[in-house]
């Protein structure tokens, strides 16, 4: 059974975590305004590392979650937010780890990995191109949706889906979330690594604008899924034939 | 030997229906019970939902690119007869919409 627990960063905040058992365990961060249990543990990812022998690390990114989640815009960065993981890392006294992130994940992971380069081994980013999706349909106009309720994202936005189950679900932080969405888009996208790296994208994800550029600037591999989108991406079977062996895995499926 | 079917199971928050993405079996595989069953998309997610249940895939009632209520049938497995009057209780213990909380926590 996994544990769950909390680490604490160099800015105070309390980092929520599952630590699901197994060898040389591989850090899964989630994107945005999700948890780590709906983008890693629903999508069958734990089980499948499991399969493979590893154990897995799955926190919730500050502003998510059952982490801390404060409401000040500077409280957010790419930087901040691999603060979070870091702190995970050192409260489970792991060296060095292989990282799976996905969309506002990937980047954060990225940027960790400009941050402790030696701690990382082998990251496999997902759900990303070259664009920063807060500031591409508008910072101001998805705050507005988040605190206001506003229908002020263009329905056409990959955004606006999520918005919109947002406002239909209680109990989430919509400050904390817009505070979040307010700093990442403040900081430049951490299009960069200096770790073997792999990029996986859903062919029909608007997200993923600009993938063979990500990938090049990266010095990724690129995978491709057919018919998959941001969303769908996540839990299909071909994302994880793709990364796990990326990551020194046995596969069986 | 005895068939037990399986209904797609309340994936939450209201959600009436899934669409199946991909099996991750086949009609005549054996498949152990918690082994990747098949990909499922709602309106808010994807999920991954293990299987209920070890046995040989009879048929699916779905195809990939199907939308199923929730409560249809999704799967019909063929089971041994002395293990067909135990396994009725098991999709109780193990309820899989218990791994596909589909809301963030209120906290």
């Amino acid at each position: 059974m996994s544990t769950a627990r909390t680490a604490i960063t160099a800015d105070g905040m309390r980092i929520a975590y599952e630590r699901h058992p197994g060898d040389d365990p591989v850090l899964l961060v989630h994107g945005f305004a999700t948890t780590g249990a709906l983008t890693w543990e629903a999508t069958g990812w734990v089980r499948a590392l499991a399969e493979a022998g590893r154990g897995a690390i799955v926190p919730d990114l500050r502003g998510h979650g059952g982490s801390s989640a404060p409401h000040e815009p500077s409280a957010y960065s790419p930087q901040l937010l691999a603060g979070d993981l870091l702190a995970v890392l050192d409260a489970e006294n792991l060296d060095r780890v292989d990282v799976v992130g996905y969309s506002m994940g990937s980047w954060v992971t990225l940027a960790l990995v400009g941050i402790e380069p030696e701690r990382i081994h082998r990251v496999v980013v997902g759900g990303i191109g070259t664009v920063e999706q807060f500031a591409r349909w508008g910072v101001d106009a998805v705050r507005s949706a988040l605190l206001d309720g506003t229908e002020s994202v263009p329905p056409e936005s990959p955004l606006a889906p999520l918005l919109s189950s947002l406002r239909q679900a209680p109990g989430v932080d919509t400050t904390a979330l817009a505070a979040c969405v307010a700093g990442m888009a403040a900081h430049p996208l951490p299009l960069a690594s200096s770790v073997p790296t792999m990029l996986v994208v859903g062919d029909v994800d608007p997200v993923t604008e600009g993938r063979e550029e990500a990938a090049a600037a990266l010095g990724a591999e690129l995978v491709v899924l057919p018919r998959r989108n941001h969303v769908t991406t996540l839990s299909a079977r071909a994302f994880k034939q793709a990364a796990l062996p990326f990551l020194g895995a046995v596969v069986s499926v | 030997m005895a068939e037990i079917t399986f209904a797609l199971p309340d994936l939450g928050e209201g959600l009436q229906e899934a669409t199946v993405l991909e099996w991750l079996v086949a009609e005549g595989d054996f498949v152990e019970r918690n082994a990747p069953l098949v990909e499922v998309e709602t309106t808010k997610s994807a999920v991954e939902l293990p299987s209920p249940q070890a046995g040989t895939v009879a048929r699916f009632h779905a195809a990939e690119g199907e939308s199923l209520e929730v409560g249809a049938s999704l799967i019909t497995f063929t089971v041994d007869d002395d293990t067909a009057g135990i396994v009725g209780t098991v999709p109780v213990e193990e309820a899989p919409a218990r791994r596909v909380r589909l809301q963030l926590p209120e906290d």
